[in-house]
């Protein structure tokens, strides 16, 4: 029986980590890979002390201090969580047993659920510029999202790409104005904003995309950067979701359901940003350690 | 004195204070290019007077100083207006008129960041023998005790951390707990433990502390004498909150309320770091807030055009 099983490899999770390890709490993490979110970032400017670095070396800088402290790293992916008066884990090879946990599995990519989304997936239709990015070297791309992701998406592309369109259903862009105006010196960058795509076209890949008012632009990938959602399919039946997909927490970042905390990307929250996660996961590990305190 | 009104300049966002929720809050500002400056007497905040810091994540271990200096370095990259004054008084008339002693200045927001001073143990000598021995800054006034004896007051985070610094540079170390238990991380403990040159005394209230030119000696609530050269008082924080205290409603803590965005219940003004109302003092909770606050404002700002 463990006083506490963090469930989520992202800074959430890993700061929860550092911080009940600090309390030196019996406990683990798991998750089937580690670093989150960010390890698919470019450049991260805004974590506080560090001007610029790659989301990559950032995240291994959160895993080396993680592992400089003993903690129990199980990779793993957790596929059940039931709670008596105790959580019980299932996990791909094996089932745990812990008083309190700590759910910081982050969030996935929102689709935009228009024809040839699915079929073209893989095949032109990527949700991780980072990832796929070098794909389309010299070729032609759409962006779509102009928020921070989709600018950084954008502004990536534009030294990689021939051409970039950058398409926003909205009429202003949401993103940060410092990269909004980055991308204003990228001569390869198209902005278009207050237009939807009706449709990705292609056969075995992508060839086209189709504006909503039916104008037609002949390119080779279509990068997706509209959004998240939260992953808690595994917890709706021991916590309120609320009606955007979130989990709502108190000042220590306890669910409503007793010993249950959350942080991160599945927290609803006004912002998605790395030092919030981090600060979530450290109030959840110190509100975690602070209600078992009060049960002995 | 002469005080300039800087009528014709109306901010976007004034951040006062210039610790970590300040310097992040300027961070974030810069990114959403606001119209904006920060105002504080010195930079860098309370972990300037830490020995180490353990607990950011990223960093296995770092001087509080060295610490500061990044964030500080970050924000400078970023062209941002700084201020090097203190603000004495904030009033609100149309948009926050606020007061250093260099001017006024006008902004349409503001974040208030300015975090919170050493409580003080509120017994007899303290006030006296204060800087004679008395202090609550052990990486400040630590190195004068080299060899000496000293007494930390208080076991929480804090205390742990003085202590294990005092250990290496004092004889001998007594580590004052006022209960049975102690406060701060097992971690901390642990490695106070094995620092043969530390003794721990539970349940000791401090009820004076005495001495002529110097701290010579404690007198505990028990009765008990112990001689030591130095005091260093680490027993928690009270908020900095007196030049809003027109403007917006404290608990009965004397710390400020925030929604989820950071602002208080007064419109356009936001509060983050160690003067809102937390049930944990921690720096990266104080990043957090400081980005909070900025996008709150910035949102606050964005919804009124």
């Amino acid at each position: 029986m463990y006083d506490l099983i963090i469930v989520g490899g992202g800074i959430a999770g890993i700061t929860a980590a550092i911080y009940a390890a600090r309390k030196e709490m019996k406990f683990a993490i798991i998750s089937p890979e580690f670093g989150g979110e960010i390890v698919n970032t470019t450049d991260v400017e805004n974590w506080p002390g560090i001007k610029s670095i790659s989301g990559k070396e950032l995240a291994d800088s959160y895993l080396d201090h993680m592992k400089s402290l003993s903690v129990e790293v199980i990779e793993d992916k957790v596929i059940d969580v039931k709670h008596k008066n105790y959580f019980i884990i299932t996990t791909g090879n094996s089932v745990y047993e812990s008083k309190t946990l700590i759910w910081a599995t982050g969030s996935k990519y929102r689709e935009l659920n228009i024809p040839g989304e699915e079929k073209l997936k893989g095949r032109g239709v990527t949700y991780c510029s980072i990832c796929d990015g070098p794909i389309f070297k010299n070729r032609t791309v759409a962006v779509i999202g102009a928020g921070n992701v989709g600018l950084t998406a954008a502004i990536y592309m534009s030294n990689i790409a021939t051409k970039v369109y950058l398409i926003e259903s909205s009429e202003k862009i949401n993103g940060d104005p410092i990269l909004a105006g980055r991308l204003k010196f990228q001569n390869n960058v198209e902005i278009m904003t207050g237009v939807k795509l009706e449709s990705i076209n292609g056969e075995r890949r992508v060839a086209s995309i189709t504006l909503d008012g039916g104008r037609e632009i002949q390119l080779d990938g279509v990068l997706i950067n509209i959004g998240y959602k939260p992953v808690t399919d595994l917890i709706k039946n021991i916590v309120q979701i609320n009606h955007y997909g979130y989990v709502e927490v108190d000042s220590k970042n306890m669910t409503t359901t007793p010993g249950l905390f959350a942080a991160g990307d599945v927290v609803f929250n006004p912002y998605k940003q790395l030092v919030i996660s981090a600060s979530d996961g450290a109030i959840a590990a110190l509100g975690a350690y602070d209600y078992l305190s009060m049960q002995k | 004195m002469t005080v300039i009104s800087m009528v014709n300049k109306v901010y976007d966002l004034l951040i006062v204070g210039g610790g970590i929720a300040g310097i992040t809050a300027a961070i974030y500002a810069a990114r959403k290019e606001m119209k904006f400056a920060i105002i504080s007497p010195e930079f860098g905040g309370e972990i300037v007077n830490t020995a180490f810091v353990e607990n950011w994540p990223g960093i296995k271990s770092i001087n509080g100083r060295a610490l500061a200096e990044k964030y500080i370095e970050h924000m400078k990259s970023l062209n941002v207006e700084i201020i090097e004054d203190a603000v004495t008084d904030v009033r609100y008339d149309k948009h926050f008129l606020v007061t250093a002693y260099g001017g006024v200045y006008e902004s349409k927001t503001l974040i208030w960041a300015t975090g919170s001073r050493y409580k003080e143990l509120g017994v007899p000598g303290e006030g006296e023998l204060r800087s004679r021995g008395v202090t609550y800054c052990s990486i400040c006034d630590g190195p004068m005790f080299k060899n000496k004896t000293v007494v930390v007051v208080g076991a929480g985070n804090n205390g742990l951390t003085s202590a294990i610094y005092m250990s290496n540079i004092a004889k001998k170390v007594y580590l004052l707990n006022r209960s049975e238990k102690i406060r701060g991380d097992p971690i901390l403990l642990d490695s106070l433990k094995s620092h043969y040159n530390v003794e721990i005394v539970n349940n000791a209230k401090v009820k004076s502390i005495n001495g002529q030119k110097e701290v010579h000696s404690i007198t505990l609530e028990n009765g008990q004498d112990i001689e030591v050269n130095g005091v260093i008082i680490n027993i928690g924080y009270i908020p900095i909150t007196e030049p809003i205290k027109n403007i917006v409603d404290f608990n009965s803590y004397g710390y400020v309320e925030v929604d989820w965005k950071s602002m208080s219940k007064t419109e356009g003004l936001f509060a983050a770091g160690d003067v809102v109302f937390s049930p944990y003092k921690q720096l990266v909770l104080s990043a957090s807030d400081g980005a909070k606050a900025a996008l709150g404002a910035y949102d606050y700002l964005s919804a009124k055009k």
